[in-house]
């Protein structure tokens, strides 16, 4: 791609934090061994250094009993 | 701290005493000799020792972001052997071509070089990725 040409980057939000909250302050390690990853992982997640498979996110959505789009928010942007 | 990350320490370990051996052999048995010091990287082979406990506690011994960093640090590993395996073998041609062969020495050194900088480029590459938290 030439230089100075107009790259859309993938800015992923997340909620895990608050809903880990809401869900009577769930733990990292929880979350972890109920969706089968490791609590760096979710460190990561929360963190968004870390964009999820599309099977991980619908595993913590499931947990929290909310979509998809409640957990993760896209928010597309060019640099 | 991941499986990952404490097996690449361990593989740096290795590495690292292999290394100093040789340094310490080097001057008093003479390179030749000193490289029977790389004999400690069969320690590498007990590196898988470190997922034992794990998978005995039925914890998740490797999720779908170390797989990702895993897949990352093989392809860089493997770029970086290719070059130093291509750079080597034009070094040697440079050096030996005009004897019209290469001592039987010298290959050996090959697949020894070669999986050192594999251990050690994956190895550090790990450590870097896991460091960036990605």
């Amino acid at each position: 791609m030439g230089r100075g040409s107009k790259v859309p980057s993938a800015d992923l939000k997340n909620q895990i934090r608050r809903l880990r909250f809401e869900h009577d302050e769930m733990t990292q390690e929880a979350l972890a061994t109920r969706v089968g990853v490791s609590r760096q992982t979710i460190i990561a997640l929360e963190a968004g250094k870390y964009v999820p498979s599309l099977v991980l996110a619908l595993r913590i959505a499931r947990v929290f009993g909310v979509t998809v789009e409640e957990v993760f928010q896209y928010e597309a942007c060019v640099k | 701290m991941s499986l990952h990350e404490k097996q690449a320490w361990f593989n740096l370990a290795v590495l690292g005493l292999a290394f100093a051996t040789f340094a310490v052999l080097a001057p008093f048995a003479g390179v030749q000799r000193a490289t029977a010091a790389f004999g400690w990287l069969g320690l590498l082979g007990f590196s898988p020792i470190i997922y034992v406990s794990r998978k005995r506690n039925r914890q998740v011994v490797a999720d779908e972001r170390d797989q990702a960093i895993q897949a990352r640090t093989s392809v860089i590993a493997y770029s970086v052997f290719w070059v130093v395996f291509v750079g080597g073998s034009m070094t040697v041609w440079a050096l030996f071509r005009d004897r019209g062969s290469i001592s039987v020495n010298v290959l050996p050194l090959f697949p020894l070089v070669g999986w050192i900088v594999l251990t050690l480029v994956q190895s550090v590459a790990t450590l870097i990725q896991y460091g960036q938290g990605k």
